[in-house]
């Protein structure tokens, strides 16, 4: 099973009407490789080209030894990529039983019925829905036609898949069961896995790798760990729940001086930071790391020993689980996350003053890549 | 939070007495239209005379009439099932500005009178027609014939099931034919095991209307085919020459159109039977 594993490799342009996409992605044996965006950055379009579906590309695929796809012309049908289309549940075939929709790939690359149907019965107990064979899709629950998504993309025995937003529609439980299974999947099958999402926590608890793409292009690559924890786009940063503010390196202070519309505001640097000063540089850290306190006159915004400190006035308020989220007028682009005891003690409310403190051990700085 | 986003207060739910929430007004012009389709054949019943109805029944004529028709109407189903769906499927995988423009080229015999379609057909494959002089050379002759009555009725009925095949292919998810290349599947074995599956409510449905419309067929195959026993008198024209006709009366006319509708009854009721899901 090893054997056939290889890299799937791809340095791409893809037209469609106006939009254009530049992306070059590589998935290795046994690793998932997220690609997280908003819609309309292209995501679709990369699985799209990837799979063969999409006319209008240039550029270069291959899934190991074998070329998918070259600039002097050819064009391998997507019947015969060998790379799997696992998308959401709603996608099997409704008017085949459970098995037959796993048997559908070997069936159609010309397995005899018998063997297709033994593969199909091996592969619905590995996923754990031995007995419902003959169910019709729509008998299934969601987190079983996923379950039997996966098996029928197995089936056909692909060199590569492409996970194409697979646990959206899910409830929280069955998302986390499927993809339990996807990473048994990902550790036993040693196919290499492209795998497109909305969810910071698929990315997490899937993939080593992460690319993010925006309006067609790559904005940030690196391990997941890496792009999560300091993200370099507000769209990754609000998936991931941080704050990312941009500002400069002040020189006096050795402080990061960061005015994103609102008035100044005075992040303390990191001892590591090499930054020199007016580098462009972005902070992140988490809306939870910020301290809150009641606004006591004699303090001003600037720092109290380590720690930056500012003053802001309450906006708008937010109910998360066990407190609340508190984003201010002064600079609602940084959001902050108290517990309802402290909320309560503190005198969280609308118009409220408020004063805000965050150590430089929570604080990342980086330079604007 | 997904969770909660699919959860409805109770009263908001959908209803299961749908029937109760229609605007009372609206059985007025509802009934007034049921009436308007069921009255004529009630009307019918009632001209019926019972006692001439079996001999007119049995009578050679209208049984070959009635053979005629059957045969004749399954031919050009077949024929329309066979250009019928790829056409739809050509249709309504098509580009915009060429799917129109085919689906206006196809609903064209619908909207015209079937009479047009016969004067049509003859200039095309009449004595003098277009492609008709030729065939006269190879020693092909095709108006006046029981060819010539399937051919006619292909042109009227195809649009039918074009129409309802084309509707029923637009609405299924691409995505399934998508998934089934990447399992490996060719386009023949995608458009076999997962487009025509698909698509076969409005498959079945298209063929029951084509079928019915190749039965009821009159204009066009009176024009074109003319109104030989035997040879080109279907049930329709039998009805019209029994009606019109010297020495027959009116009644066997009558006697000769309740077979039709029972034919077309029975055709609905079958495909209600075989409808995928009717059961459910």
């Amino acid at each position: 099973m090893t054997a056939r594993s290889a890299s799937l490799i791809a340095d791409l342009r893809a037209h469609v009407g106006s939009f254009e996409l530049r992306c070059s992605v590589q998935a290795d044996p046994g690793e998932i490789l997220a690609v997280l965006g908003p819609n309309g950055a292209g995501k679709s379009t990369l699985l799209g080209a990837l799979a063969g579906h999409i006319p209008g590309v240039t550029g270069s695929i291959r899934l190991g030894d074998a070329v998918l796809h070259a600039d002097d012309g050819l064009r391998v049908p997507p019947e015969h990529r060998r790379v799997g289309l696992l998308g959401q549940r709603s996608q099997l075939f409704p008017h085949l039983s459970v098995l037959e929709n796993v048997a559908f790939g070997p069936r159609a690359q010309g397995a005899r019925r018998a063997d297709a149907r033994a593969d199909a019965v091996r592969l619905l107990d590995e996923v754990g829905l031995a007995g419902f064979e003959d169910r019709r899709p729509s008998q299934l629950s969601g987190g079983q036609q996923q379950r039997a998504v996966i098996a029928r993309a197995l089936a056909a025995r692909p060199g590569a898949l492409l996970l194409d937003e697979p646990f959206s529609g899910l409830d929280a439980q069955t998302a986390t069961q499927a993809r339990r299974l996807i990473m048994q999947l990902r550790d036993t099958h040693g196919i290499p896995m492209i795998l497109v999402t909305h969810d910071a926590l698929d990315a997490m608890m899937l993939a080593n790798r992460t690319i993010v793409l925006q309006d067609g292009g790559v904005v940030q690559r690196g391990s997941t760990q890496d792009v999560l924890g300091h993200p370099g786009s507000a769209f990754v940063a609000v998936l991931a729940g941080v704050n990312l503010v941009t500002g400069r390196a002040d020189a006096d202070g050795g402080l990061v001086h960061l005015g994103a519309g609102g008035p100044p505001l005075v992040l303390p640097r990191p001892t590591d930071a090499s930054a020199r000063a007016g580098d462009d540089l972005t902070a992140v850290f988490a809306p939870s790391a910020v301290r809150v306190r009641p606004h006591d006159a004699s303090t001003d915004a600037g720092h109290a020993g380590d720690s930056a400190l500012w003053v802001g006035t309450v906006h708008s308020l937010e109910p998360i689980p066990g407190g609340v989220r508190i984003t201010t007028i002064e600079h609602p682009e940084i959001a902050v996350d108290c517990s309802s005891a402290v909320a309560v003690g503190v005198g969280v409310q609308p118009g409220a003053r408020l004063s805000f403190a965050l150590s430089p051990a929570d604080v990342s700085v980086r330079p604007v890549i | 939070m997904t969770q909660t986003a699919h959860r409805q207060p109770a009263l908001l739910r959908p209803s299961r007495s749908v029937q109760g929430r229609l605007p009372v007004w609206l059985l007025v012009p509802a009934g007034i239209g049921a009436v308007v389709l069921v009255l004529p054949f009630i009307a019918l019943l009632t001209r019926l005379q019972w006692s001439e109805m079996l001999s007119a029944i049995v009578s050679p004529q209208a049984q070959q009439a009635l053979g005629l028709s059957l045969l004749t109407a399954s031919m050009a189903t077949v024929v329309c099932v066979i250009l019928g769906i790829p056409l739809a499927m050509l249709i309504a995988r098509s580009s915009n500005g060429v799917s129109a423009v085919l689906r206006t080229l196809t609903t064209l015999p619908l909207v015209l009178p079937p009479l047009v379609g016969g004067i049509a057909l003859l200039a095309l494959l009449g004595r003098n027609g277009l492609l008709g002089g030729a065939l006269e050379v190879l020693g092909l002759r095709i108006p006046f014939t029981t060819t010539a009555v399937v051919i006619a009725q292909v042109f009227v009925a195809l649009p039918f099931l074009v129409i309802s095949v084309e509707g029923s292919l637009r609405t299924i998810d691409t995505g399934h034919e998508l998934v089934a290349s990447s399992l490996g599947a060719s386009r023949m074995t995608v458009f076999r095991r997962v487009t025509l599956p698909l698509a076969a409510p409005g498959i079945l449905a298209g063929t029951v209307l084509c079928f019915a419309r190749a039965l009821g067929e009159f204009g066009a195959t009176a024009l074109f085919a003319g109104n030989a026993p035997g040879v080109t008198r279907t049930m329709p024209l039998a009805i019209y020459t029994a009606f019109n006709g010297a020495g027959v009366d009116e009644d066997t006319a009558i006697a000769l159109s309740l077979m039709l509708i029972l034919v077309a009854i029975a055709v609905l009721v079958l495909m209600r039977g075989w409808r995928p899901g009717a059961v459910q």
